[in-house]
C-alpha cells in the first residue's frame, strides 16, 4: 500500500506542476519589473517573431507594478469594491432564494417535477447572447437599468445553486423527516432545523460557487451598468491586459487572491458540497 | 425565476419565428437558413466533437486522478486543493496565460525549440481546438475529481471484501466492483461537464476573437457574432434547436440513470 | 405546506432587496449640499424628465473681435478688454449690456503682450510687461512697477516670462501664476515680500497645469498638477486637501465648503472635498465642451452661475476669437419632449458636436444626449459596446441617432433597424455621385465627411502612377528608400529640404507597414471582398504587390515596432481660419516627400489646409491612388436614425444640420466636406488668407471637385476583414508566409466570416 502511495506521487505531481506553475507565473510576473517582462514574454504579445522565456526567479525582484497598482491607480479601488456591492448580494440573495426552492424541489413530489428540473437544467445552459435582449427587456421593463440590481436580481434567481443544493437535500434522511413531522414541525420549521443545518455543505458549496460566477461575471455589468464607475473588477483586468503588462500581472493576481480565499475557506464546505450533489438521487 | 429564465426562453423561441425587429411573423424560415447556414453546420460540428472529445475525456482523467489521490491519503488533501485551484483563476488571467503560451512566439514554443522540434501555430491551426481541450480539463478536473471522490467513498467497503475473498485481483475488483457501482455519479459528473463546458466559450473569445481557427469555432462565436450582426431571428433559432438538443440529452441522461437505479 | 413556501419566499426577497439596496445607496444620490450656484441640486445635469429647470447657456461675448481678458471682480461686476488692453468694457448686470470706454491702451502698443490681468482695488490693474516685469496700470495708462524679486531677477538674467493666471486677494496679496524655462510656481505675497506657498519640489515641476483661484470666506487656493489637484488656506498657505482624478482639470473657484468647480473631460464637475466628483453640466450640448473650442478659463459668478471663456477659430472671422458665455439656473426653462434625441457614437466626433451646436442654436428648446461609447477610462472594445448597443436596439430603447462608422451598418439598414431618411433629408447640396452607393432603395445611411486615397507628385513622376501594376513595377525598379541616419546626421535631426539628391530618391516611401497596408487596403479592398464573397485572383494581386513594396522598402523588419513611426504631428487649421487643438497626422508618406527623398507621396487625403504646403513642393499635382477599385473613397462620419425613434422628424432635422453649411464649412479634421459648396468655400478662405498674408504667395489652385467626380467606389471600412487580412499582411511582410499562403490563410479565416453572412 505504501508502494502504491509513493507509485501516486508521481502522475499527481506531474498533473500538480500544470496548477503550481500557474501560481508560480502568476507571483513572479508581479515582481517582474515590466522591463523584463517585456525581454521575457514580450514576443509572445507582440507577435514580432521572437520567442519567449520564462526565469525561474526574477532577474530583479520589484514590487513596483504592485505598488503602482494599489497607490497611483486609485480605479482600481473603485472597481475592487464595486465587485463586492455586486457580489455580496448577489450571494446572498442565491442562497436566501435558491435554498427553499432546492428544498421544495427536494421535498415535495409533484406531478412534472422531473420535467420542472430537465428544464432548469437545460435553461441553465443558454448561452448569455440568447437571454440577453429578453433579461434586458425585463430588467428595463421593471425600471433596473443602470442599477445594481440589474446584475444582482438575475444571478439571485440563478438555477445553478438551486441544482447544487437539491442534490444536497436529496441526500437528508427522510427517517429524519418523519421524526420532525411527528414532532409536531411544520415544514418551514422542518426546513429550518433538519433541513437547513442537513444540507449546509450544499449550501456553502453552492456559496463558493456563486461567488466564482459572479467574481469573474463580465457580460451582465457591461450591458447593464451603462455607468463605468460602478463596473466590478473583472472588467478592469480584460482592459489593462493589452496596455500595461505589468500592471496586469499584478492585478490578476489581487484579482486571484479573494477568489483563492474564498476558495480556501469554504473547500471543505465545497467538497462536501460537490460531494453530496454526487451522491446518488 | 420565471421571470429571469423562463420569460426570456419563451421570448427567444417567439423571436425566432419573427423578423429582426419581433414586427412580422416569418414562420420558419429562420430555422431553415440556419440548418443550411455553412458557418452554423461547421458551429455545430466543433461544439458537438468538442462535447463529445472533453466530457469522456474529463470524466476519465478526473476518475484517474480521484482514484490517485485516494492511494496518497496522507497527502491527499494537498492534491485536492491543488486540482480545485483553477477554477478561481479569473478568466482575464487564463487568458493572459494562454496568450504567453500559445501565441507564435510564447512558451510552448520556446520549449519546442529547446527540444529541437518545429514550432507550432497554437492559435492559427488544428492545434487550436486541443488547446481549448487543454484549457476546459485543466480548468474543470478538480470539480470532477471530487465528484468521483464522493462516488467512491459511498462504495461499502464490504463489496471489495467479498471480492477480495472471491479472490479477484484488484483490476478485476475494480472491473467489477468499483465501475458499476460509480454508475449512478456518471450522469451528474456529466451534466456537470456539460454545464462547464459552455462556459469555456469566453477564453476562447478572448483570445482568438470572433473568428477563431475554424477547429475552434463554436456555437457560442457564431451566436455572439450573429448578436453583433443584429440577426436576432436566426440566433434565436438556432439557440432555440439547441435548447432541444440539450433537453434531449439530458432527459437520455437521466432515463439512463433511472433505469440503472 | 405550500403556503410555508411562499412565505419563505418572500422573506427571501424582503432581505434580499434590503440588502442590495444597503449596497447599492452608496452610488449616485447626487448632490447633498445644492448651494447657491445649483438651485436644484444633483438634477441639473440631466434636464431629461426632471421637469421644469434647467442650466440655460447665454452668449454674453461683449463686442470684441479677437481675443479678449476677462475678469470677474468681488462684486459680481464683468470687466473685458481686448487684445493690448485698448478698450475697455464694464457690465454691472451680469454680462447683459456692456459699457465700453477707453482702456489703459487705448493709443499705445504696450500693452499687445499682455495675456492677462488682474483687477487692484481701486481700479489700477496688475499686469506683466516684457522685460519690465510687473506693473501696476492706471484707467489713463500710466504704469508703476510692481516689485516680484524673482520675476524681476529673472528678467535681470533675460528668463521669459508667462503669467497665465493673475489674481488680486486682497489689498496685499496677489496670486501669480507663471511659467518660466517650462518651471511652473505658484507665489503668494504676504506684505510685500514674496513666500512660497508649497515646497520647491512639489511646484516646481512641468506637472502643473494651471494656477487656482479663491473665493471669499473660506475657500482656498486651487491649484492644478496634472491630476492632482491641491486646495490651499488663503491665510497660511497650507495645504488642506489634495484630490486625484484621472483626467487633467482647469481649476476655478471653490465655493464656502472648499468645493472646487472645474472643467473635467469638456464638463463641467463639482469636485468635492472628499474627492466625489459631481458633474454639473454635460459638456455635448454646451460652448465649454466644443472639440474645437479651448475653454481658457471657467469662474463662478457671485450669486449663481458661471461663466466661461471659450477659444475658439471662427470661420467667419480667419481667426482666434474669444468668447464669454453664462450658465444660469433657469426655473421656467422647459423641454419640448418632440426634441429630446440621444445620439450614439463610438468614438469623439467633431462633425456630431459641432451639429449639436448648430441644432442648438436653432432648437433652444431641445434636450440632446451625446453617448460615446469608448469614451475616457471605460475600457471596453468596440464589439463590447456594438453589442450593448443592439441589445437596447432590439428591446426599443436605443439611441434615436446612431453615428454609424465602426458599427455593422449594412445589417442595421438590411434588417430594418434605421430609417429611411429620403423623405426628411435634403442632399440636394451633396456630391451625387457619392451619395449614389447610399441612395439606391432609399437612403439609410448618409456619410457626411469622406477621405480619398491619392498620390502627390510632379507630373513626370505621376506617369509612373497611371495603373497599380505600373506603380509597384516602378517602386520596385526604383531606388531603395534612403538611409534616415545619414540624413539625421548631417541635419542633426532637424527637417530641411533639399534632402536625397534627384538621382537617388526613392519612388514612394513609408514609415512603416501600417501606412503602406492602410492606403492599399482603401484602395483595393473592395476590389476582393464584394457582394459577401472573397476573390482570391485579386486578393493575391494586392499581397503580391504590398509583399513587392514592403520588401523593397524594407518594411517588413519593422512591423510590429510601434516606435519607429517617422509620422509628424502638424497642427492644422480648423476650419478655413486658424485652428485651435486640432493636430493631423502627417503620413510618413508625405514627411519623405516634404523632405525629398522621393518622387511620390501616397496618402489619405481628408483636409484641404494640409494639400497646400505638399503641393508646394516643386510643381506638385494631386492624382487618385491607382488602385485595383476604380476611383475609391472612404465614407466617414456616416449617420443613421433608429427605426424606433420617437423623434424621426428632428431626428432628421438633427441629420440636416450635419449636413448644413454651418457645419460642414468646417474643417473638423473628420475628411472632406461632403456638400460641394462647403468644399468650394474652405478653398476660397485659404485663398482669402493667402491674399491677406504680406508676400507674394501664389493663390492655392486645386480643382478638387475634378477628382471628387471620379469617385465611384466606397472603401470597404469593415474592422474584422481588415484585421483578418492584416494579420496575414504582417506575417507575409515578415516572410513568415508566401503570398499564396496568405491568399489561403485569408481564405480560411474569412470563411466564417462570410458563412455567417449567408
Amino acid at each position: 500500500m505504501r508502494r502504491i502511495s509513493i507509485l501516486a506521487h508521481i502522475p499527481l505531481v506531474g498533473l500538480a506542476m500544470l496548477v503550481w506553475w500557474v501560481l508560480w507565473f502568476m507571483l513572479m510576473g508581479t515582481l517582474m519589473s515590466v522591463e523584463e517582462l517585456n525581454a521575457t514574454i514580450g514576443a509572445a504579445l507582440h507577435d514580432d517573431g521572437g520567442r519567449s522565456f520564462w526565469p525561474v526567479l526574477p532577474a530583479w525582484p520589484t514590487l513596483q507594478p504592485l505598488a503602482r497598482l494599489l497607490l497611483d491607480t486609485p480605479h482600481f479601488f473603485v472597481m475592487f469594491w464595486n465587485t463586492f456591492r455586486l457580489v455580496v448580494p448577489s450571494v446572498a440573495g442565491q442562497i436566501v432564494l435558491s435554498a427553499p426552492a432546492a428544498w421544495a424541489l427536494s421535498r415535495f413530489r409533484f406531478r412534472g417535477r422531473k420535467l420542472l428540473i430537465t428544464v432548469y437544467i437545460a435553461l441553465m445552459l443558454m448561452p448569455f447572447q440568447v437571454t440577453m435582449v429578453p433579461n434586458f427587456l425585463v430588467i428595463d421593463r421593471l425600471g433596473l437599468m443602470d442599477n445594481v440590481l440589474a446584475v444582482i436580481l438575475p444571478f439571485a434567481f440563478s438555477a445553478f445553486p438551486v441544482f447544487i443544493m437539491l442534490k444536497g437535500f436529496d441526500a437528508v434522511p427522510h427517517a429524519l423527516l418523519e421524526a420532525a413531522s411527528i414532532d409536531g414541525a411544520g415544514p418551514v420549521r422542518t426546513f429550518l432545523h433538519v433541513g437547513l443545518p442537513l444540507g449546509l455543505p450544499s449550501i456553502l458549496a453552492a456559496m463558493v460557487l456563486g461567488f466564482l460566477d459572479v467574481w469573474g461575471a463580465i457580460e451582465q455589468p457591461m450591458t447593464f451598468l451603462g455607468d463605468p464607475s460602478a463596473w466590478p473588477l473583472s472588467l478592469f483586468l480584460p482592459q489593462i491586459v493589452a496596455e500595461e503588462l505589468g500592471l496586469a500581472m499584478a492585478a490578476s493576481l489581487l484579482m486571484l487572491l479573494p477568489a483563492v480565499l474564498f476558495f480556501l475557506f469554504g473547500q471543505k464546505y465545497l467538497e462536501l458540497g460537490i460531494q453530496a450533489a454526487g451522491i446518488k438521487e | 425565476m420565471l421571470i429571469f429564465f423562463l420569460i426570456p426562453f419563451v421570448d427567444t423561441v417567439r423571436r425566432s419565428f419573427y423578423d429582426v425587429r419581433g414586427v412580422n411573423f416569418i414562420g420558419l424560415e429562420s430555422y431553415v437558413s440556419v440548418v443550411n447556414n455553412m458557418a452554423f453546420r461547421l458551429a455545430a460540428v466543433n461544439t458537438a466533437r468538442f462535447v463529445a472529445i472533453c466530457i469522456p475525456l474529463l470524466l476519465v482523467i478526473s476518475l484517474g486522478v480521484a482514484l490517485l489521490v485516494r492511494c496518497v491519503r496522507p497527502g491527499g488533501a494537498v492534491f485536492k486543493t491543488t486540482f480545485l485551484l483553477p477554477m478561481a483563476v479569473p478568466v482575464a488571467s487564463v487568458v493572459l496565460l494562454w496568450q504567453v503560451l500559445f501565441n507564435d512566439g510564447g512558451l510552448a514554443n520556446s520549449v519546442l525549440d529547446f527540444f529541437g522540434l518545429p514550432g507550432v501555430r497554437f492559435m492559427g491551426s488544428g492545434a487550436a481546438f486541443w488547446v481549448l481541450v487543454a484549457t476546459y480539463l485543466w480548468k474543470n478536473t478538480g470539480y470532477n475529481m471530487v465528484l468521483w471522490l464522493a462516488g467512491l467513498d459511498s462504495i461499502s467497503d464490504t463489496l471489495y471484501e467479498a471480492a477480495r475473498v472471491d479472490g479477484a485481483s484488484k483490476l478485476q475488483s475494480f472491473r467489477y466492483v468499483t465501475l458499476p457501482c460509480l454508475l449512478p455519479t456518471v450522469g451528474i459528473v456529466s451534466i456537470l461537464s456539460l454545464l462547464n463546458s459552455f462556459k469555456v466559450f469566453r477564453e476562447a473569445y478572448l483570445v482568438a476573437g470572433a473568428y477563431p481557427h475554424d477547429s475552434m469555432y463554436l456555437l457560442q462565436h457564431l451566436f455572439n457574432n450573429w448578436f453583433v450582426q443584429l440577426d436576432i431571428s436566426r440566433l434565436s433559432a438556432a439557440a432555440t434547436m439547441l435548447a432541444a438538443v440539450l433537453l434531449v440529452m439530458i432527459l437520455i441522461i437521466r432515463r439512463f440513470l433511472d433505469e440503472k437505479d | 405546506m405550500k403556503r410555508g413556501t411562499k412565505w419563505l419566499l418572500c422573506a427571501g426577497v424582503m432581505l434580499l432587496w434590503l440588502l442590495a439596496s444597503a449596497c447599492g445607496s452608496g452610488n449616485g444620490n447626487g448632490d447633498t449640499q445644492g448651494g447657491e450656484d445649483t438651485p436644484h441640486g444633483g438634477n441639473a445635469a440631466t434636464p431629461m424628465g426632471m421637469g421644469t429647470g434647467r442650466y440655460v447657456e447665454l452668449n454674453i461675448t461683449p463686442p470684441i473681435h479677437g481675443r479678449l481678458m476677462h475678469i470677474v471682480a468681488p462684486d459680481g461686476t464683468l470687466l473685458a478688454f481686448d487684445e493690448g488692453l485698448r478698450n475697455r468694457y464694464g457690465s454691472t448686470d451680469r454680462g447683459i449690456t456692456w459699457v465700453q470706454s477707453p482702456g489703459p491702451g487705448a493709443g499705445t502698443e504696450r500693452f499687445m503682450d499682455v495675456q492677462s490681468v488682474g483687477l487692484l482695488p481701486g481700479g489700477n490693474l496688475l499686469v506683466y510687461l516684457r522685460e519690465e516685469g510687473m506693473a501696476t496700470v492706471a484707467p489713463d495708462g500710466t504704469t508703476a512697477h510692481f516689485p516680484v524679486p524673482e520675476i524681476d531677477a529673472g528678467i535681470a538674467d533675460g528668463d521669459e516670462f508667462i503669467l497665465s493666471f493673475i489674481q488680486v486677494l486682497d489689498d496685499e496679496r496677489v496670486l501669480l501664476t507663471y511659467r518660466v524655462d517650462w518651471f511652473a510656481r505658484f507665489m503668494r505675497e504676504n506684505d510685500g515680500e514674496f513666500v512660497q506657498i508649497t515646497g520647491e519640489n512639489e511646484t516646481r515641476t512641468t506637472q502643473v497645469r494651471v494656477g487656482g483661484t479663491v473665493t471669499g470666506g473660506a475657500g482656498g487656493m486651487v491649484f492644478g498638477m496634472g491630476d492632482v489637484t491641491a486646495i490651499h488656506d488663503i491665510a497660511t498657505g497650507q495645504e488642506l486637501t489634495r484630490l486625484s482624478h484621472t483626467d487633467a482639470i482647469t481649476p476655478m473657484g471653490a465655493n464656502a465648503n472648499g468645493d472646487v468647480y472645474t472643467l473635467m473631460a469638456h464638463n463641467l464637475v463639482r469636485f468635492g472635498v472628499e474627492g466625489e466628483v459631481y458633474t454639473l453640466l454635460n459638456g455635448t450640448a454646451f460652448a465649454f465642451g466644443a472639440p474645437l473650442g479651448n475653454t481658457v478659463a471657467v469662474s463662478s459668478l457671485p450669486g449663481g452661475g458661471f461663466v466661461a471663456h471659450v477659444m475658439k477659430a471662427d470661420v467667419d472671422e480667419m481667426a482666434l476669437v474669444s468668447r464669454l458665455f453664462k450658465y444660469i439656473w433657469d426655473e421656467n426653462a422647459t423641454v419640448d419632449p418632440d426634441k429630446i434625441l440621444t445620439i450614439w457614437s463610438l468614438e469623439d466626433n467633431a462633425v456630431v458636436r459641432a451639429a449639436i451646436t448648430e441644432i442648438w442654436r436653432l432648437h433652444p428648446e431641445a434636450d440632446i444626449t451625446l453617448e460615446i461609447a469608448l469614451s475616457g477610462d471605460a475600457g471596453i472594445s468596440a464589439t463590447d459596446a456594438i453589442r450593448t448597443l443592439n441589445t437596447r436596439l432590439l428591446s426599443g430603447r436605443g439611441p434615436d441617432i446612431i453615428i454609424l462608422d465602426g458599427t455593422p451598418m449594412e445589417s442595421y439598414a438590411q434588417r430594418g433597424m434605421l430609417l429611411n431618411l429620403s423623405p426628411g433629408v435634403d442632399t440636394t447640396g451633396m456630391y451625387q455621385n457619392l451619395l449614389a452607393t447610399y441612395a439606391a432603395q432609399g437612403m439609410y445611411i448618409v456619410p457626411t465627411q469622406f477621405t480619398i486615397p491619392m498620390i502627390v507628385g510632379t507630373e513626370a513622376h505621376l506617369r509612373y502612377a497611371a495603373t497599380f501594376h505600373a506603380l509597384v513595377d516602378a517602386i520596385v525598379n526604383g531606388n531603395p528608400m534612403p538611409v534616415m541616419e545619414a540624413f539625421t546626421a548631417t541635419a542633426g535631426g532637424a527637417f530641411t529640404l533639399g534632402g536625397t539628391p534627384e538621382a537617388q530618391r526613392a519612388m514612394l516611401g513609408f514609415t512603416d507597414l501600417d501606412e503602406l497596408f492602410h492606403i492599399l487596403w482603401l484602395a483595393n479592398a473592395s476590389a476582393f471582398i464584394y457582394d459577401n464573397r472573397l476573390d482570391s485572383a485579386v486578393l493575391g494581386e494586392f499581397f503580391a504587390a504590398l509583399h513587392a513594396i514592403s520588401d523593397k522598402y524594407g518594411l517588413g523588419q519593422s512591423a510590429g515596432d510601434m516606435m519607429h513611426s517617422g509620422g509628424v504631428f502638424m497642427a492644422t487649421a480648423g476650419g478655413g481660419g486658424g485652428g485651435v487643438n486640432r493636430v493631423s497626422m502627417v503620413g510618413g508618406s508625405l514627411m519623405q516627400y516634404m523632405l525629398q527623398n522621393t518622387h511620390l507621396a501616397a496618402f489619405e487625403a481628408g483636409n484641404i489646409m494640409l494639400l497646400r504646403p505638399f503641393m508646394q513642393r516643386d510643381d506638385s499635382q494631386l492624382a487618385l491612388f491607382p488602385g485595383l477599385v476604380p476611383g475609391a473613397w472612404v465614407p466617414s462620419t456616416l449617420v443613421g436614425v433608429s427605426a424606433d425613434t420617437r423623434v424621426a422628424d428632428f431626428a432628421m432635422a438633427f441629420v440636416n444640420a450635419m449636413l448644413s453649411m454651418e457645419v460642414q464649412r468646417v474643417n473638423h479634421g473628420e475628411g472632406f466636406p461632403i456638400i460641394r459648396e462647403a468644399v468650394a468655400w474652405q478653398l476660397e478662405q485659404i485663398n482669402e488668407q493667402l491674399a491677406e498674408m504680406d508676400g507674394d504667395l501664389p493663390p492655392f489652385e486645386l480643382d478638387l471637385d475634378a477628382f471628387i467626380a471620379q469617385l465611384q467606389t466606397p472603401s470597404l471600412i469593415e474592422a474584422t476583414l481588415r484585421e483578418m487580412v492584416w494579420q496575414s499582411a504582417e506575417r507575409l511582410a515578415q516572410g513568415r508566409l508566401s503570398v499564396e499562403g496568405a491568399v489561403a490563410e485569408v481564405e480560411q479565416n474569412i470563411r466564417n466570416y462570410l458563412a455567417e453572412r449567408s
